[in-house]
This record gives C-alpha cells, structure tokens and sequence, in this order.
C-alpha cells in the first residue's frame, strides 16, 4: 500500500464534511444497505418464516393492554395474577358409579370424582354442581381458563410481552458487551486481549444451568435481573470470542491502518471505524441470544426457580405441578404456552439463520 | 487423494451397528440371546457383589404373599435408622426404615391414641419425685421380640438413650430423647438449664427407669420420652463399639438389621428402588379396632383384650388384623409426580406414597382407571399470615383484627383455590378433633365482601384510626370506591409495607393469596404489596431479623400441640433464637403455656390448648389461611385396615405391615 | 483467521511448549473458577442446611448447633474455605451437608456411570444423523427439502425442550406402550442381581466403546489402502469382527439380562435427544460445507469431472467434519449441565439430578465437586478442540456450548 495517498484521500472526505453532516451520509449508507440486504433476506425464506412468527407475537403482546384500556376486558376477570372469573355456572349432574359411564359429561358425573372430593354421595342421586376451573375454552376465555379460574389468553398475552422484554434486554446486554470487549480485545491484543479471553473461557467453563439456579436463589431475582445477568453471561463469553474473531479480520483492512497513519486516537479508531464494522455480526448475534433467554427463562420457571408473577415458563410450572401436564384433556393449560416458547425462540433463531446468509459472505448464494 | 475415506459407508454403517447393538440389548421379545445371561445370573457367586445389592432368598412364605409396589418421588438417602432420625430425616427415609424401631409407648393408627406397646401399663406411669431428680419406672412385657428372635428388653432402650447420649447424635434423636441441659455458668444473660433426661438404666431385662432432673409434663414424657424409638443392641452394639465417632456410625449400612414392625431392610439400588422384606414379628395376629372415640381395644395374638384411651363407643374407624402380608414392600424411585401418576395408572405399582398428596389435577387420569381407589384425608398443618407485631402499624390489635377481616378465606377456598385448599381458623386443624377448638370462630367468618369492608372500617375507627379519603363499598361495580387514602392512628400515617410470599413456582397457591391479600390491604387505605421472595430467603429475613411487615409461609404440625407454645411464647421471640416470629407477647398467654408445659392429664392440657388458641384468634399474630387435603390413590387390589384419619395412608407409612390384598 | 488458539501454531512454536503454556493456564483458570464458584455458593442468602433445622420446632437449640458444628459449618466462611481448598486438593472431596455423612467421592462414582452411558449414547447418535443431515442439507441448498429440515430441525431444536420430552413419554411409553415411561432399571429384574446398575453400565460403555473404535479405526486405515476391491474386503471384515465380538460378548456374558434392561430404558432419552440435538450438529454441518465448497479443492475436483455425491463426500464433508468433531468435543464437556433437565424428565439418577438437587439444597461440597467436575470437563474440551483444530472457527465453540 502507497501510505503517501492515505492522507490525500483522508482530506478529501475531510473537504466534503461541511456539505452533509457525516450522520447523515452515514444514514443513508445504512438505509441503502438496509434496502439491499432486506431484498437478500426476503429471498431466504426460512429467515422470513422466522420474521412473521416474531412479527405476530409482537402483536399478541401489545394488545392486551389495549384490550384492558378499553375496557374489553375487566382486569377482574382477566387479570393474570388476580383475574378470577366469579361467574358460577351451575349444572344439574347426576351421579353414576363409574366415569365410563359418564356419556354427556355436563349432566352426569362419576362418584368416585366426588369421594375424592369429600363429598360422599350415592349412585343416581342428582346434585346441583359448578362447574370447576380450569374451564375449557368459549367465548369469554378463548384459550379457557387456569385452575385458579385466570384466563389463559391473557396470560399468553402477558408471557410474550415478558419475553420480549427479557430475550431483547438480554440480547441487547449480551452484544453491547460482546462488540465492546470483542474490539477492545481484538485492536489492542496484549494483556488486554488475554485478560477478556481468559475471562470468556472461564465464563464457558461454568454450568450454565445450575449457575443460574444459584443466582435465581439470590433475594429478589426478577425478571429484568435474569436479563441482565444472561447478557453479563453472554456478553462477557462466548459471544465475546466470535465477535472478537471478527474484530480481528476488520483489524487489518486496510482503513484501520489508514486512520491509524492519519494519527486516529485509539478509541477513536475502535469506536468509529472497528465496531461499526463488527456491528453486523452482532446484530445477528441479537437473534440468537434471544432464543438463549427465551430458553433459559422457561426452563428456570419450569423448575420453579424464578420468583416471578407471570411468564410462559410459568405457566408451564403451574400446570405440571397442579398436575395437568400429561392431561390430553386440558390441554389448553399447556399447548399454547409450551407452543408460543417453542415457536418465539425458534423464530428468533431462524430470522437470525437468514441474517447469516445475508452477513457471512462466504454463505452467499453462488 | 487417496487417503480419502468413506465416511458416508461407514457411518451407514455405524449406525446399523448400533441398531443391531440395541436389537442385542435392548430387544426384549427377542429371545435368542436371552438363554445365557439368565442362566448365569443364579449361579453366579459374590465376587462381583456391590455392597449396594445383597442377594436375599429367605423370604418367609406368606399365606397370600403378595408384592406391595409403592412409587414414591424422591430417592431413599439411607438405610441406617439412627441417620435417618438424626441427619437424613426425610419422610421418605421414614417411609423405608420407620417401622424397624420399638416402642415403649406408641401412638395408634389412625386416632393418634396413646397406647403401650412394649410397656405393661395402659398409660405412662407418672412417677416420683426423688431429691432433685424425678423418676419413672416403667415395666416392659416379656415376649416382644426383634425379627432375628432375640428378645426386645429393657437394654435395648437403655442402649438407645446412651447410644444417643455418648455418641453426641442430633437432629431428631434430641426433640425423641429430650436430654436435659444445665445452666452454662460461663454465660450470664439467661437461664439455660431444661428439664430433662438425665439417664435410662434397665433396673433389671424387664424394668426400665428414667430419670428426669425435674417433673417431666405430657410434652416430655407422654409425648417424648416414653415413645422414643429403640433399636436392638446386639446387632448395633458391636457397630457403635467399633465406631470412633458419630459420623462413622451413621456412615454404616444399616442392611440386615432386625426390625420389630415386620419388615426387615434388604437392598436398595441408588436412584431406582429399595426393598423390605417380610419377617417374623411378635405383634402378628393381633388385632385393633379403633372406634370414633379414639378408644382402643386391642387383643393380643395369645387372645387377650385391653383397652386404651377411654370406653370404646361409636363406630369402628379402623380394624386391624397385624400382618405382615406383604412378602415385599418394594418402592420404585419415580423422576417426579408426573411419572408417579404414570406408574400408577399403568399398573406398574399400586399405590404412590407422597406426603403433599395427589395434585387435584391427575384427578381424571386416576379416575379413569376403574381400579384405582381415590380417597382423600385432611392433612396436619397450616399456611398462614404472619404480622410483626414489634413494628408499627402491625403491633396495633385493630389493625391486624381489620386485615383479618378483610382476608375473605371462603371465597379464596371456593373460588380460587377450588377444592385444593381448605379454609383454615385455628392452628390446631378441626381434623386434629381431640385438641381442636371448635367454638372459635375467625374475625368476620361468613360476611360477605360488602359486610367485611364495613366490619374492618368500624374496627379501625374504633381504635382511633382515621383516613383522609374514607374507603366505602360502591354496590353498583361491587367493589371498594373509593379506596382509602391516607389511614393513620393518632396522625400517625402507615409507610410502605410488604408482604413476603413464595413465588409461584414454589407455592401457586400462597403466592396467590398474597396478591388477594395485597388487594384487600389497599381497599383500605394500607399501602401494602405482594412481593414473591425465595422460599430460603423469606426464613433468613423473618427468623432472627425484625425489620420485616408480614410474611406467608406454612408449617406441617403434629398432633400434639405443644407447637402452639413454640409459636407465641414471648420467651420463644425469633429475635432470641425461637420460632415466636411475630413477636407475639400476651401475658396471659405465657401463663397458660407454662401450665401446658407442667400439665401430666390430658383434658388439663386440652383445655390450656382451648385457652391458647382463643388468645390467638382475637389478638391475631398470625392470620391462619388455609390448609390442603391429601388425596391418596391407590389400586384396589390392596385393602387398608383404614382410609380415613388425619394425615391420610401417608401417615402411617401406608401401613406395610396391615395392608393385605383383596384378592 | 482466530485469535489466540492460533497465533500458538502460526508462530511456529512447538507443539510441545503450547501445551504447557496451555496447560499452566488451565491450571490457573481452574483455580479461579473453584474460587468463584465457592463464593457465588456461600453467598447465596439463607444457608439452607441451617433452615432446615431451624424450621423444626422439636429441635432443642444445641442440636442445632451440633449439627452445623459436623458439618464444619461454625467456622468463619474463610477457614471453611482454607479447610475444603486443602482437603480437595488432596483429593478428599469432603462430606455431603445434606446427606451426611455420606462421602462426595461416592455420591458422584454412583452417579457418574449413568450419565456416562445416557450421553455417550445420545451423542453418538446425534453426531451420526446430525452430520448426514447437515451434509444433504448443503447439498441441496434453498430447495423445498432444505426448508423443510430447516424448519423441522430448528423447531425441534428450539423445543421447550421438558414439555417435549413429557409429550414424547406421553406418546411411547403410556399411549404406545413401546418402552418404559421412566427410571433406568426395573425392579424385578434386579432382584438379587449379583451385580449393580453401574458395574453393568460400566461394561455397556467400554464394549461398545471398543465396538465403535475398532470399526471406525479399522475403517479409516482401509481407506488408505489403494485398490477399491481390498479397502471394501477389510471395511466388511471389520464390521463382521466387531459385530460378531460385540455379539458373542453379550451372548455369553452373564449379566446380558441386565444390559437389556438398561438399554431399554435408553431407548426414549436417547431417541428424545437425539431429536432436539441432531439440528445443532446439523446447521454446523451445512454452514461449514457451505463454507468449503466455495474452496479451490473442490471447485477442481468438480471440474474434474467427479459426480456430486464423489465430490460431496470425498471432499466437502471431509474438511467439514472437521469443525463438527470439534464440537463434539465441546459438547462432551457440557453433558453435566444439560443432564439436568433430561435426568429429571426422564427419572435417571445422573451428574445432572445430583448437580440440581446440590445447588438447591446449598449442599456445597457436593455443588463445588460437581462444578469443578464440569469445570474440569469443560478445560480439557476446549483443550482438546483447540488441539484438534488448531485454528478454531469460534462460532462453533459457541454454538456448541447450548
């Protein structure tokens, strides 16, 4: 490389600077990029796949608060935590000896259901009976309700806003650190570089699962504490290695060495022209982390570990430990929050699959 | 590239390796290599032999031997009695290795009545005093014997108390043998000598002599010491003989030592089952009838008949020809209650023993087996609210009198926590009938919603509290509008509160009622909230600490309720090391239970318990919510000599050595 | 290019002097880790052990502190820590809190065996279909079977993964009835067994072990082997020899009853994780044949003239196996961690349930054995991988870590 036409060149952009203020040359670089990119990815479909399915849950989640403003639904009835649908619905049963010979379950019911509820009864009498939670799905509870009578809809509802809430600040979280520590690690190398990467490898040498548990049993771990501690996990990790590989190969492009000539302050040269470059990647790194937390949530709630109000893994809790879980019968109480776990996370993972295509060029279509 | 392999062949190939090694393995209707492997597995000889499993072929023959399969959800962490009582006190620990120890007095299935069981006395004998000490002699019947044949004597017991006493073992052991302690001279801030067991001597085989440094009330006597368990000598004298310290001993395999309820421990596989097998037992062929009274009558295998604990009237409850009928007790470790559920519907065992009951919701699958039986029993124990009565605003009677009233425990029984939870009023359960004190009714039973709010505004203003914005009942959207606003008592306004529950994951349904609870608090006007705290960290924060508001937590009881005085004897604040976490301070209350405590007959102690509870139900420490039934399952090929009584079959380990098959 | 792994190789230093280097800081790096991990586990708020005593109102006070003062736990949490660093490091795993006074050492050999033998299993498997499917998958690129597998691998991939499995013993052992709904033995089969479960499994492992090693050695070495018609001789040979070794093992082995049972229980765990963990293995698969086909070597050798199947499996799955192999590495080293959830579902008393039930229980000796254990795993993993693979493409040591 001439290093005589590197201050040359640097000049000129230097000339062109008061026309269009770099923000803005920079936004319409990124938005023209966008554009370009977003034509490669609609050609993935699979990425595309994984974008609708993100795109709907983002529309589940929002409505609710719409419906509770206003006033399509009472926040006594549908509430997830206290929401208790009081309409009692009685029926007239009468009491046969064995549940197979219960033919029309909403006017006959077995005696060996009500022994087991303490109500001691013989065969043929008629009782008058409400019918108990958790009720199947109708109009009023479309997806039916728990078995402490809180609708499931709302809860699902509820659920997505708390994963996207917890999946995008620990994604966020994960890849600020990861791009910071990766680029720090990659431009200034030395002990620098060791001490983070000693770091990652220490932070991959822990049971991720039982490290989490411990710290779900730290005082008042809530929902936004777990975010935040995934994306230190993460951030600090494995994610910092792969985006500090990156770092590595946009260190020696020839424009670092450029600014570097043009006597670039370090961090300047880390902040304005090695992270933009990392960005990408990490950007798709966002994705994947999300279906990380998304994960690691449901199956934390899932062993009863999270001290928190409601979430999908909790949902999921709450049915197996009343006992629903293997029930074909009320499969509304486990269907749907188990599907929207799988589903979200999945999504996630899928739209970052197309991102890869688009950002790893060696991916690229031939 | 000539080194280039075929990859794609070999794995093809692998892969029918495997499948051919799972067809070896795991093929189970392929017969062709079964021969060998079964004929070796009886003539092989100990040199491979772990000492986890133990070949065991002398299984008496029984007239209709049967297997009695148990699931049970958590795995067995001993098999050593004395570390089950002291450092593995699990229930499910019990459930193996409970029925191996004797008694000198016992407590009968299902009514709890007090009854010998080695002891020649109906009751316990009182004693004498003898200088500073008191003793009490007990004689021992002669015949009893430990399933090897030796005799069970009055050695044995005072093997077990010295055993305890000389080795330091812990845990449980010590609330068995209450040792008594002296004053430390060293200390000077309080007193903490106790009543207790100095020794246990056999006088002669047949004679046992306790003596205590002070007269001994029923909660020491009655219901301690004379029931502790005891445990053969010649077989654990030679292991406590060789063992250094404490944590040797317990380290020791307790397999093959002999029982005295009919099952000796044979073998256990880490993580997949255990196993008991039958043995001869002194008590077969006796029979009990326990009527609704409590009363016992007991006729021994020799055909003499005693009775216990009163006149037997009413109906039988229970009637128990003593077994064991069973060859095995064998239970099968399951991952969890999902599994339990499934091993029980698929006829793998035929009864799943949990202390927390079938959930309510594996009620249809159950039901659908038409040979399962469902029964359901209340359960000893209680959730509750507890206030920190050294703190204000909670230290205010009226205030805590009000947030009692608003708590509307019938409607979160049958509205919320249908059918899984009972709605509760004393500490001490109505299924606990003996110590129960019906006559107490809660603050505001039975008002509605719209009643309750005006019951808990006139009990405020009673006491001098005022609001800027007075809370009322709004009757045409049902509910509170206006909320209150500004509650204080003599100006003085109530901070931020906090009710500490256990979060969902741990308990749905206290986790629940905290956010009721938190609701009906700020109808009020009392700005408190439901925060979900750790179950671990709820105990560090009220159990020493008193800078809490409330917490919910729950407590499993006995049936004596001597737990009553542990609760709320001002001597027992938590701040000093005790379980009083409210604080509570009454007077009155410290003297009845020091009464208690002192007490020797029984109706002198029920009606100290009667006092006590009454106490607590108007000055309200704690806010007794609510407590859980338990609902049992199991295949009806097996028959119970009874499938009612508090605490259910669970209770009594289900009952291995009465249960019989049907068939 | 990777960062530090490589600059060890590219320097010229030798191979020798990495591995020191490379060992003195595992060495270090583990001592950190014991240390963190003993203060993340003392720190945890309520010591439970103590509770559990404390909840119980029968206990007088002094039993209560006789029971701490066994289990070393009326030390100042320094001494404690000097005490267990000392006696750990020369060996002595200390005393289980919650189950004393059972020794660590033998709580984790009974439990180690098991989650051997489930994994070993499961990962063989996902490995094997993993790579076949990644492999058809690079091949047939943005066709409709892609996006199907793709989706469907993803799916299984992302599964909530307890429900999953819940559903799966719904289906095969209740509905179907095909193998059992739980556990790792039965009962009756055991019953005066002159064996245990481990010794067996232990036996399991090491011949299908052998299997395994002798026909993928014997395989490799035939490859060299130049004309066609021999290297097919000795490949059949050596699927005959194992197979008929592995066979007549069994077939006279006196414990054969007993292996049969284990590998029934094996069954579902291992088809479950093979399911949700054959898509990982797979997107690996695709993305570094992707990766290689864009490479000269092949592009040459399509040129040449080869078929696709010749060039897909000759040369483009070849270089890739490279990278999946290391993240089999890696996976190894995980296997505790995610033992957790499938030994609770599943009901098999592993690593995983004992992992689980230490930490919730603040059992710290057995939690800091079983941490360091995986930590140790984790070490050699990444040893061993960077080894493998001198410079590492990181996004597998990542990927693989899930």
């Amino acid at each position: 490389m001439d290093t005589k036409q590197v201050p040359e060149s640097l000049q000129r952009i230097e000339v062109q600077i008061p026309d269009r203020p770099l923000w803005r040359i920079r936004a319409g670089l990124l938005w023209e990029s966008f554009k370009s990119n977003w034509k490669l990815f609609k050609r993935n479909r699979v990425g595309l796949v994984g974008l609708v399915v993100i795109i709907l849950f983002a529309i589940l989640g929002l409505a609710q608060p719409i419906l509770f403003a206003t006033g399509v639904w009472d926040a006594k009835i549908y509430d997830v935590r206290t929401g208790n649908d009081t309409r009692v619905r009685i029926a007239e049963m009468t009491v046969v000896a064995n549940v197979d010979e219960v033919i029309d379950p909403t006017s006959q019911i077995d005696r060996r259901r009500l022994i087991a509820e303490g109500e001691n009864v013989q065969v043929g009498d008629v009782i008058q009976r409400e019918l108990k939670h958790p009720w199947p799905p109708d109009r009023h509870h479309l997806l039916g309700t728990d078995p402490n009578g809180s609708d499931i809809l709302s809860q699902l509802m509820y659920g997505a806003r708390a994963a996207f809430g917890l999946g995008l600040l620990a994604a966020f979280v994960t890849v600020f650190i990861a791009t910071t520590v990766g680029s720090v690690a990659a431009y200034f190398g030395g002990w620098v570089d060791s001490f983070f990467m000693r770091f990652a490898d220490l932070l991959l040498m822990l049971p991720i699962l039982a490290v989490l548990i411990v710290a779900s049993s730290f005082g008042r771990f809530k929902l936004w504490h777990l975010a935040i501690f995934l994306g230190l996990l993460g951030g600090f990790g494995g994610t910092a290695i792969v985006l500090k590989s990156q770092a590595l190969s946009v260190k020696v492009k020839p424009f670092i060495d450029a600014a570097r000539v043009a006597g670039g302050n370090n961090w300047r040269i880390v902040t304005a022209h090695l992270i933009p470059n990392v960005m990408p990647l990490s950007f798709l790194y966002v994705m994947f982390s999300v279906t990380g937390a998304i994960s690691s949530e449901a199956v934390l709630s899932f062993l009863g570990l999270l001290n928190i109000q409601m979430s999908w893994g909790l949902m999921i809790n709450k049915t197996q430990s009343a006992g629903y879980l293997l029930n074909p019968a009320t499969w509304w109480l486990i269907v749907p929050a188990g599907l929207a776990v799988t589903l979200l996370a999945g999504a996630f993972y899928l739209a970052g699959r197309g991102m890869d295509e688009i950002i790893n060029p060696r991916l690229r279509n031939r | 590239m000539r080194a280039s392999s075929k990859f794609p062949w070999r794995f093809v190939a692998l892969l029918a390796v495997l499948a051919m090694i799972a067809a070896a393995c795991g093929g189970s209707t392929s017969d062709t290599t079964a021969a060998p492997g079964d004929d070796v597995t009886e003539t092989t000889t100990g040199t491979d032999t772990p000492d986890t499993t133990m070949t065991d072929d002398t299984t008496p023959p029984s007239a209709d031997a049967f297997e009695y399969k148990i699931a049970v959800i958590e795995d067995f962490t001993t098999d050593n009695y004395w570390t089950y009582l002291d450092t593995d006190n699990s229930v499910y620990n019990g459930y193996l290795l409970g029925g191996q120890a004797a008694a000198v007095y016992t407590q009968v299935a299902p009514s709890f009545t007090l009854a010998p069981s080695l002891a020649v006395d109906a009751v316990p004998p009182i004693g004498a005093a003898d200088g500073d000490n008191w003793v009490i002699s007990v004689a021992l019947r002669e015949g009893p014997t430990w399933s090897d044949g030796e005799a069970i004597d009055a050695n044995d017991v005072a093997f077990t108390f010295n055993t305890v006493k000389d080795l330091g073992l812990g845990g449980n052991w010590l609330s068995s043998i209450p040792l008594a302690s002296e004053d430390d001279p060293t200390t000077t801030d309080a007193d903490e000598s106790a009543v207790g067991l100095l020794s246990v001597e056999a006088a002669d085989d047949y004679t046992v002599v306790y003596t205590f440094n002070g007269a001994p009330g029923l909660p020491l006597w009655q219901y301690g010491a004379a029931q502790f368990p005891v445990m053969p000598e010649h077989f654990w004298g030679p292991i406590v003989a060789s063992s250094a310290d404490a944590e040797t001993f317990e380290a020791s395999s307790g397999a093959g030592a002999p029982s005295a309820g009919g099952f000796t421990f044979t073998s256990r596989e880490e993580g997949a089952f255990a196993r008991l097998s039958a043995a001869p037992y002194y008590d077969t062929g006796a029979k009990t009838v326990v009527y609704e009274n409590g009363a016992v009558e007991y006729t021994s295998p020799d055909g003499v008949t005693e009775s216990y604990g009163g006149t037997p009237e009413g109906d039988v409850v229970s009637e128990d020809v003593v077994g064991p009928y069973a060859s095995e007790v064998v239970f099968t470790v399951t991952g969890g209650q999902d599994q339990a559920v499934l091993a029980l519907t698929e006829g793998e065992v035929d009864f799943w023993l949990t202390p927390l009951g079938v959930q309510r919701g594996f009620l249809d699958r159950i039901l659908a087996e038409p040979d399962l039986e469902v029964i359901t029993n209340p359960n000893s124990g209680f959730r509750y609210l507890s206030f920190n009565t050294r703190k204000f605003p909670m230290s205010d009677t009226a205030f805590r009198q009000a947030m009692a009233c608003m708590i509307d425990k019938e409607f979160m029984a049958n509205n919320v926590l249908q059918g899984v939870a009972i709605s509760l009023d004393t500490t001490v359960p109505p299924a606990n009938s003996y110590w129960h004190n019906a006559s107490i009714e809660a603050i505001c039973a039975g008002l509605s919603q719209e009643e309750r709010v005006a019951q808990a505004i006139t009990i405020l203003k009673d006491a001098g509290w005022t609001w800027d914005v007075e809370p009322a009942w709004d009757p045409d959207n049902l509910d509170v509008i206006p909320k209150g606003e500004g509650l204080k008592l003599n100006g003085e306004a109530i901070g931020d509160l906090t009710v500490l529950a256990p979060g969902p994951g741990y308990d749905p349904l206290r986790a629940t009622y905290s956010l009721f609870i938190e609701d009906w608090a700020q109808d009020l006007g009392i700005p408190l909230s439901a925060e979900p705290t750790g179950f671990n960290v709820i105990v560090e924060k009220v159990f020493g600490p008193t800078d809490w508001d409330m917490y919910i937590l729950g407590w499993g009881t006995g049936v004596f309720p001597d737990y009553v005085v542990d609760f709320f004897e001002s001597s027992q604040d938590s701040a000093e090391g005790g379980f009083n976490t409210p604080g509570f301070k009454n007077a009155e209350f410290d003297a009845l239970a020091a009464e208690f405590k002192q007490a020797t007959e029984l109706a002198d102690a029920q009606q100290l318990v009667f006092q006590m509870e009454e106490i607590i139900a108007t000055e309200v420490p704690y806010v007794v919510l609510f407590t859980t039934p338990v609902l049992e399952a199991y295949r009806n090929n097996l028959s119970f000599p009874f499938t009612a009584g508090l605490g259910g079959i669970q209770q009594w380990n289900g009952s291995q050595a009465s249960v019989r098959s049907s068939q | 290019m990777s960062g530090y792994h490589a600059n060890a190789f590219t320097k010229g230093s030798p191979l020798g002097r990495y591995v020191i280097k490379r060992f003195v800081q595992m060495v270090v790096l583990f001592l950190v880790f014991f240390a963190l991990s003993w203060i993340a586990l003392q720190a945890i708020p309520g010591n439970s052990i103590e509770q559990q005593l404390r909840l119980n109102p029968n206990l007088p006070p002094e039993a209560i502190t006789q029971a701490l003062a066994r289990r070393g736990l009326d030390k100042p949490p320094l001494e404690q820590f000097w005490l267990y660093t000392k006696a750990f490091f020369t060996g002595d795993l200390g005393v289980s809190w919650s189950r004393y006074p059972q020794p660590v050492s033998k709580l984790i050999a009974e439990r180690l065996p098991r989650t051997v033998m489930l994994f070993s299993v499961a990962l063989l498997f996902q490995y094997l279909i993993g790579f076949q499917a990644g492999k058809y998958l690079a091949w047939r690129r943005n066709k409709r079977g892609e996006i199907a597998i793709t989706i469907a691998g993803v799916s299984l991939f992302t599964v909530f993964y307890p429900w999953f499995g819940l559903m799966m013993i719904l289906l095969f052992a209740v509905k179907l009835g095909w193998v059992p709904t739980n556990g790792f033995i039965v009962e009756a089969t055991w019953r005066g067994a002159p064996v245990s479960a481990n010794h067996v499994m232990v036996i399991m492992f090491f011949s299908l072990l052998a299997v395994t090693a002798f026909i993928g050695l014997t395989s490799w070495a035939s490859s060299r082997l130049d004309q066609p018609n021999r290297r097919r001789l000795v490949k059949i040979g050596a699927w005959v020899v194992g197979l008929g070794g592995f066979w007549l093992f069994w077939a006279t082995n006196q414990y054969l009853v007993y292996a049969k049972d284990v590998a029934v229980h094996l069954v579902l765990p291992v088809s479950v994780l093979t399911m949700v963990g054959f898509a990982g293995v797979m997107l690996i698969t695709r993305t570094s044949m992707l990766e290689t086909m864009k490479e000269d070597f092949v592009t040459t050798a399509r040129a040449k003239g080869l078929s696709e199947a010749m060039v897909r499996d000759r040369h483009a799955a070849r270089t890739a196996l490279l990278p999946v192999s290391t993240s089999l590495v890696l996976a190894v080293a995980t296997v505790i961690d995610g033992g957790i959830i499938t030994e609770s579902i599943f009901g098999w008393p592993g690593m995983g349930q004992l992992l689980l039930a230490s930490v919730v229980s603040e059992d710290i000796p057995v939690a800091l054995a079983a941490f360091s254990f995986t930590g140790i795993l984790a070490l050699l993993g990444h040893f061993a991988a960077d080894i493998l693979y001198g410079v590492l493409d990181p996004r597998i040591r990542v990927t693989s870590q899930g």
